[in-house]
């Protein structure tokens, strides 16, 4: 079984932070960038890895803070589950959090929260990958191996590639959520047609 | 054996509801004028017949809004004291009105205007027109039974294919006879709920028509006047063709239009009014659309209200300040303008500004440069109205200031004129006991009004006096807020540290796992070290404690010393070099703590311009300089851009709501010297890159 992979950025933590070890501990396979901007590109370079974020907001003046990097994040993906773990007071501002939430944060974590409060949001967010549909066809979609031949066509005649329902079920459109629902009707409707074979 | 009672309703308890709760014919119409606005009508037309004559006379109103089905009329309109209104706040899509109607009273509203009525209405979408009539007088009449539940009105419905939906009621056997008077009373109340604006959301156009006046023959439309109370109004526009978009400009004591190029969020159009207080309560007497209040700045596209996304809040402080106006942190206060101040908006379009797209919650705009570039361009312009309004201020100021001292020189020239004559009375012999009551009791006036002269000035003095000092306590109050925020941060982070180490110690104490117990023991000195750090920034913290010592000597070098350890760790981690090179022994007199706000503001300027460089270096001078103490603060980051020279020492525009405080730190510090009689100044940069920043304190060192 893969291990998902739990991304952390935060400016201020070390490699030998408990939260590393705790982790370790549940079974997860930790990575902490300070920088964000390198942290950042590890994720978007590996969009078909199981991994769930921990993102800090104040990343340090030089480096594209927390709401940059889920903002970015986002344009590529909505399937990625992004946990906020600030040490900013909760009550701070709530439009300041307004726009992590129109960004589908999945969790907000205080970093004076108990450790355990953020490892079982990691184990929620973990646990919402491997059920999560759009994921599953994510992955399913992710093992084909040329991904540039047609596979479908839409509604509208448009020639789809695997890359092309990727890229659309991962922006969660309206047009990959429609596509992403015909997908498990067709998959339903061919379950049961050969029902005697499951 | 139990009786069942039921309650009766009586006609003249109805009757007198209605008259209790509609006062005049005038407010009569405007009630059923407002039912229009909210079932969505955009035009409504009042049209008197005949109406100087009783027998005659008819009036009648009709709309084109959503209209009655039969089931409407049957079960709101017909049930009186019900409104769907209650539970309903804004009318239906696509304008999302606020309902302005009473709460079910219309009915009554025909009943004060005359004995019959007949209500024609189509249903949007429906094909059944349908007539009520309601006869008044039958209930009048109905004497018998006096029930309100007896009499019998009739609903008739027929077939009828239109596209136009709404109301019409009909109204006759009128009560009053309409006078042109009259009719221009009404024509000036139905202006008060007109919203300027209405031509953009909510197209709402109210026509009257009185053939029998040569000035309504025709339906006259009813042309708002609520911007009338407004104390400015101000329109911007641009020009695709010749590339420009206007924008606001306060130069030589004048508010002009000006132009700038293409921004990059595209064209807009804005329409702006401001009310100051006066021009509030006038606002808030005399009109009562209440569809428009002065809560701020509203974005539309296209014709459309976008922000705030049409949502209905009647609580005005909770209504979003997506443009940031009132984070503004001043708002409301001194030379700040608020969105309680504003009525404005800004109309887009999907064609010229593309790139301005709405968010998917609907919640804001989506966060991108263009954006931000709009939401810049708007506080600007405000920024230069408010400049505008201080000056006027001041210029207000300072003509009662010279008013009063012209009075004055006046009042002694009157003075010595009457000592003169007093002169002159006497070598010539020629003051009578008469003349000389006279003169004394003159004088003595004169005394008086010098005695109250002098009194108003000291008055006048005091006034400004106490506001220089409350917003001298603002400010401060406004550089806590911001450090505090900040220091939430340091500690909240700390203790995170803290916590984890602490709660995995316990955890895992006795766990043979060797390395569990190797991180055990580097945890341990870890919460040492943090703990130092907290206690570091726990004894800068309290130097706010101690700000109410308001004027103390104090040494410059330990004061500066103090701050740069306390950002010791800010400057160790973001890597500058930091360096202070104060005279010793120099002391000045003045509020440490404001002291402390002035540099810490300097060297978060300097720590943000130095982002992303290298060798970053930041260099504090102080120097005596007999009347004064000249301090340099310099470093090598990325300078002061041109664009913000002229700007520098302003409050400039946040615009979102995690910048905060920024942007006002050197308008602080500006306006902290200033109560001393201190200056800042920015000067060549000491690096030869960077920026560099002279300030004077004027005290006296202590000898």
């Amino acid at each position: 079984m893969n291990v998902t992979e739990v991304v952390i950025i935060d400016d201020n933590i070390k490699d030998s932070d408990p939260l590393i070890l705790e982790l370790e501990q549940a079974q997860f396979a930790p990575k902490v960038f300070n920088d964000s901007n390198v942290g950042l590109k590890y994720i978007l370079d590996n969009l078909q890895k199981r991994i769930v974020v921990i993102l800090d907001i104040q990343l340090g003046s030089d480096f594209p803070d927390g709401k940059e990097v889920l903002s970015e994040i986002r344009r590529q993906t909505k399937l990625l589950p992004v946990i906020i773990w600030s040490a900013q007071a909760a009550d701070f501002n709530t439009e300041y959090f307004q726009d992590f939430i129109n960004n589908h944060a999945l969790f907000y974590v205080n970093q004076t929260a108990p450790l355990l409060e953020l490892i079982n949001r990691v184990k929620e967010a973990d646990s919402l990958l491997k059920l999560d549909v759009s994921t599953a066809i994510e992955n399913w979609l992710e093992e084909v191996e040329d991904k540039s031949q047609t596979m479908i066509y839409s509604n509208s005649g448009k020639k789809l590639n695997a890359q092309d329902i990727i890229g659309l079920i991962r922006s969660q459109s309206d047009e990959g959520i429609e596509l992403q629902e015909n997908i498990l009707k067709l998959t339903i409707d061919l379950l049961f047609r050969n029902k005697e074979k499951i | 054996m139990d009786k069942h009672l039921n309650w009766k309703f009586d006609i003249s308890t109805f009757r007198l509801l209605g008259r209790e709760l509609i006062t005049d014919r005038i407010t009569a119409l405007v009630e059923l004028v407002k039912n229009s606005y909210d079932a969505n009508a955009t035009e409504v037309y009042i049209e008197l017949v005949n109406t100087s004559s009783l027998e005659r006379g008819r009036i009648i109103i009709s709309d084109n809004g959503i209209g009655m089905s039969s089931s409407d009329i049957e079960n709101k309109w017909m049930v009186i004291g019900t409104s769907s209104k209650r539970d309903k706040k804004v009318s239906e899509d696509p304008f999302r009105r606020k309902y302005v109607g009473e709460k079910g009273v219309g009915r009554f509203a025909i009943d004060k205007l005359g004995g019959k009525c007949q209500v024609l209405s189509k249903k949007k979408g429906e094909n059944v027109l349908n007539r009520l009539s309601i006869d008044w007088m039958t209930y009048e009449q109905n004497t018998i039974t006096k029930d309100f539940n007896k009499v019998d009105n009739t609903l008739k419905q027929r077939e009828f294919l239109s596209h136009w939906s709404g109301v019409r009621l009909k109204i006759t056997h009128i009560h009053d006879v309409w006078t042109k008077d009259d009719i221009n009373r009404l024509f000036k109340e139905m202006s008060k709920i007109v919203s300027p604006l209405a031509n953009l959301n909510c197209p709402f156009s109210i026509y009257v028509l009185a053939g029998e006046f040569q000035e309504y023959s025709v339906p006259k439309l009813v042309q708002s006047t609520a911007i009338k109370f407004a104390s400015e109004e101000i329109n911007l526009s641009f020009n695709k063709e010749l590339e420009y978009q206007e924008r606001l400009k306060f130069e030589h004591g004048e508010l002009t239009v000006s132009r700038s190029e293409k921004l990059i969020f595209g064209y807009i159009n804005i329409q702006l009014y401001y009310f100051d207080q006066g021009a509030k309560g006038n606002f808030a007497k005399n009109y009562k659309g209440a569809e428009l209040e002065i809560d701020g700045i509203k974005i539309y596209r296209d014709g459309i209200l976008a922000t705030p996304f049409a949502e209905h809040e009647a609580d005005s402080a909770k209504k979003r300040d997506i443009l940031g106006i009132d984070k503004r942190r001043y708002s409301g206060f001194f030379d700040k303008v608020s969105s309680r101040d504003l009525i404005g908006v800004v109309e887009i379009s999907k064609e010229l500004c593309p790139k301005i797209i709405d968010a998917t919650n609907r919640q804001n705009f989506l966060d991108n440069e263009e954006y931000r570039q709009l939401k810049v361009f708007i506080v600007d312009q405000l920024r230069e109205l408010e400049k505008f309004l201080t000056f006027n201020k001041k210029k207000i100021y300072e003509t009662s200031k010279n008013k009063l001292g012209d009075a004055k020189r006046q009042l002694g020239n009157f003075s010595s004129e009457l000592k003169n004559l007093k002169n002159i009375l006497k070598d010539d012999n020629l003051s009578t006991s008469d003349a000389n009551l006279k003169i004394k009791e003159l004088e003595n006036a004169a005394r008086q009004a010098d005695i109250a002269l002098k009194k108003g000035i000291q008055a006048q003095k005091k006034e400004q006096e106490e506001s220089r000092r409350k917003e001298d306590m603002f400010m401060s109050l406004m550089s806590l807020q911001n450090y505090a925020l900040e220091i939430t941060h340091i500690i909240k982070t700390s203790l995170g540290v803290i916590k984890r180490r602490a709660e995995f110690n316990k955890k895992y104490w006795d766990s043979p796992n060797l390395k569990l117990q190797v991180a055990i023991e580097q945890y341990h000195s870890d919460i040492v070290d943090e703990v130092t750090k907290l206690d570091k920034a726990i004894d800068f913290m309290s130097s706010y404690t101690r700000s109410h010592k308001h004027w103390e000597y104090f040494s410059v070098q330990n004061a500066i010393k103090v701050i740069f350890n306390a950002y010791k760790p800010i400057f160790e981690k973001e890597q500058i070099k930091a360096e202070i090179f104060v005279d010793n022994n120099v002391q000045i007199r003045y509020n440490e703590t404001l002291f402390g706000d002035i540099i810490k503001n300097l060297l978060s300027n300097s720590i943000k311009a130095l982002s992303g460089l290298e060798n970053k270096l930041i260099k504090i001078s102080a120097l005596d300089q007999n009347a004064h103490l000249e301090m340099i603060v310099s470093d090598n980051g990325a300078g002061i851009p041109d664009v913000m020279k002229d700007k520098l020492f302003d409050i400039y525009q946040t615009t979102t709501s995690e910048d905060g405080g920024n942007g006002m730190g050197l308008f602080m510090v500006r306006t902290n010297l200033e109560a001393v009689k201190g200056t800042i100044e920015v000067i060549k940069p000491e690096f030869n890159k960077g920026s560099s920043f002279k300030v004077y304190f004027p005290f006296k060192k202590e000898e």
